[in-house]
């Protein structure tokens, strides 16, 4: 345990107190493990700090009263710390951001225990659903709770998955391992068996998600591990010229230079696949130029794919 | 006396006071504190900086019949204390398996301390890999803002180079931001505006200066209904490979599923330039269907690139 210094104790302390108020003799083990107090610490605080604290002229109806017998303790007249301190603001966005997310994975609990905590949380806090909506990301219906449901029992899943890279629908048994979310999408992390390595899927781009009978082993990952979404680092580079007022398309993309011109900027950036490329350019529009692209991307692509989209257009 | 102890009873003293105690009257009160003077002074302001990181909201004003005034100090015990949300065990452990589960990076147990302890006997989640979620740079705003709603508070920052008087009424986490709307008073209209583009520090004014009005929260995804041209009606077809955008994103009263596994999308078009971004998105697995001025628009658009290829 490393120190635990005296505005920490202090933190826990003013927590415990109405807490244990509250009991008729809550156990040391249990207040100790409830607010994380060393069971040692937590005794000698009780009786040689706590039962000191009150105000003037501190005689004993002025002070907080500390009884400790066969493992338990009492609490009375600390009527200042009668109520635990109030939630921050950013405290309690952050447990109904995770209340709220952990729901999406969850459609069994929804009248549940979780489900009523945060109704409670949003009366007692004034955030109801009007003033304070936190939205992760979209998914349909079943598919973040079956994920969810074969990663825990370690079971793989079939799913139909429609790939932008690849422009393609296709059919993958996965070993869904990880969840996270990045720019309001969710996604999920795993072995896929069709590509034959570790995949990342945006779960809105999930038609479905069949359980199978097949299991896989967990492995023990190092928790700040992150699959990237693409390596950023090892990604082929484009370098384009791009109208100056279209340059906010750029808003949020990794950029690895951005050379400005009078009319024009030359931006060179790393490119996840030709069509992320294509579609990039297309909604830059007039004026964008590829100057320099990987050899996985080519101007003739780009040319083919406009020309689609007008034939497409044109005749009707 | 131990810092621990001192800490603790100048919180009990000045939730306790009915007026505020000057800080020669808070030494004689609590004891404890160095002889010396300017140490006693340095002990004193290093302890109201541990009880403000503690989120004691310390109140300064003058101490009554003061002349020259003198400050003092005082904890609302209202302000300190918030309504109990009363959880029963198995709520509290249910909230804090979430926050397992799911890894907010700005939540800290103390938040759980507060509700009552960290619950006992909650599964442990090693099967499941934590889901990290980020709530963005802008979470300090976030919460300023939290308690601006919640207790009617104006705030007032720059945005865009103006300054901007805000009546918050909905904080929203959306596509991976904070958003904030509400009633706009210089405007006289509603706006949204995106936390991490505040610039400067926020301000917030005194409670209970507003009554609430329902406010709506950003439009992100139907980015083509933020805009002030006149409403267009406008169908989509977006093809069986990236179909599944649709049914994730959109009512299933704006789309008509087609027997090919393609959708038909109706949209309200308000701001063209985002329409046409948006179905461009989507590469050759969409048209435009109606009407045709923006069908024409996105072969106009194209061209337009073409051209500029050509001319080179």
């Amino acid at each position: 345990m490393s120190k635990i210094t005296a505005t920490d104790r202090m933190a826990r302390l003013i927590a415990a107190i109405p807490w244990i108020v509250d009991q008729d003799g809550a156990l040391v083990d249990e207040i100790a493990e409830r607010f994380d107090y060393p069971r040692d610490l937590l005794l000698q605080d009780l009786q040689d700090v706590v039962f000191y604290v009150g105000v003037p002229p501190y005689t004993p109806d002025t002070l907080i009263e500390v009884t400790i017998e066969n493992d338990k303790v009492w609490i009375s007249y600390a009527d200042w710390f009668s109520r635990p301190m109030r939630l921050s603001g950013s405290e309690i966005l952050s447990l109904l951001a995770a209340g709220e997310a952990a729901l999406a994975f969850d459609n069994q609990d929804q009248a549940g225990a979780l489900a009523r905590g945060l109704t409670k949380l949003r009366l007692a806090t004034g955030s109801d659903a009007e003033t304070v909506d936190v939205q992760f990301g979209v998914a349909s219906e079943n598919v973040l709770p079956s994920l969810r449901h074969a990663c825990e029992r370690n079971v793989c899943v079939d799913i139909a998955y429609y790939s932008f890279g690849q422009d393609a629908r296709t059919e993958r048994r996965i070993e869904p391992r990880r969840f996270f979310v990045d720019q309001g999408n969710w996604y999920v992390a795993g072995y896929c068996h069709r590509a034959g390595s570790d995949r990342i899927f945006r779960v809105d781009r999930i038609e479905s998600v069949e359980m199978t009978s097949e299991a896989f082993t967990q492995t023990v990952q190092d928790p700040g591990a992150q699959t990237p979404m693409f390596s950023i680092e090892t990604a082929p580079r484009a370098t384009v010229a791009i109208p100056n007022d279209r340059l906010y398309l750029l808003g949020g993309l990794p950029v690895d230079s951005t050379q400005p011109g009078d009319t024009m900027a030359l931006v060179t950036l790393p490119v996840s696949s030709a069509r992320w490329l294509q579609q990039l350019m297309i909604r830059v529009g007039p004026g964008v130029r590829i100057i320099e692209s990987p050899d996985t991307v080519h101007n003739d692509d780009l040319s083919t794919i406009i020309d689609q989209i007008i034939v497409r257009h044109a005749s009707s | 006396m131990s810092k621990l102890e001192r800490l603790l009873k100048l919180l009990a003293v000045l939730i306790d006071t009915e007026q505020p105690l000057s800080a020669e009257d808070l030494r004689r009160r609590i004891g404890g504190y160095p002889e010396n003077n300017s140490s006693f002074r340095r002990t004193f302001e290093r302890d109201k900086d541990d009880l403000r990181t503690m989120g004691v909201t310390i109140c300064v004003a003058t101490v009554p019949e003061t002349e020259p005034p003198l400050d003092g100090y005082i904890v609302d015990r209202d302000e300190y204390a918030g309504q109990d949300p009363g959880l029963e065990p198995d709520e509290l452990a249910a909230l804090h398996l979430a926050a397992a589960l799911v890894r907010v990076d700005a939540l800290s147990e103390d938040a759980f301390w507060k509700l009552g302890g960290s619950g006992t006997g909650a599964p442990t989640t090693d099967q499941i890999e934590a889901a990290g979620v980020g709530l963005a740079e802008a979470n300090d705003e976030a919460g300023a803002l939290h308690t601006a709603i919640s207790e009617r508070r104006v705030v007032s920052f720059g945005y865009r180079d103006v300054d901007r008087e805000l009546e918050p009424a909905r904080l929203s986490f959306a596509k991976g931001k904070w958003y904030v709307s509400g009633h706009d008073r210089a405007r006289g209209a509603e706006r949204v505006f995106r936390l991490d583009r505040i610039e400067g520090e926020m301000s917030l004014g005194p409670a209970g200066a507003y009554e609430r009005r329902p406010a709506r929260g950003p439009e992100v995804i139907r980015t083509w209904e933020l805009g002030d041209e006149e409403p267009v009606a406008a169908r989509v077809r977006i093809d069986a490979e990236e179909a599944i955008w649709a049914r994730v994103h959109l009512r299933p009263d704006e789309i008509e599923i087609a027997g090919d596994g393609s959708v038909v999308v109706g949209v309200q078009v308000r701001n063209t330039d985002a329409f046409r971004d948006w179905v461009l998105g989507f590469l050759d697995n969409a048209e435009v269907l109606e009407p045709v001025q923006l069908r024409n628009m996105v072969v106009d658009w194209l061209r337009g690139i073409t051209l500029a290829e050509e001319s080179r």
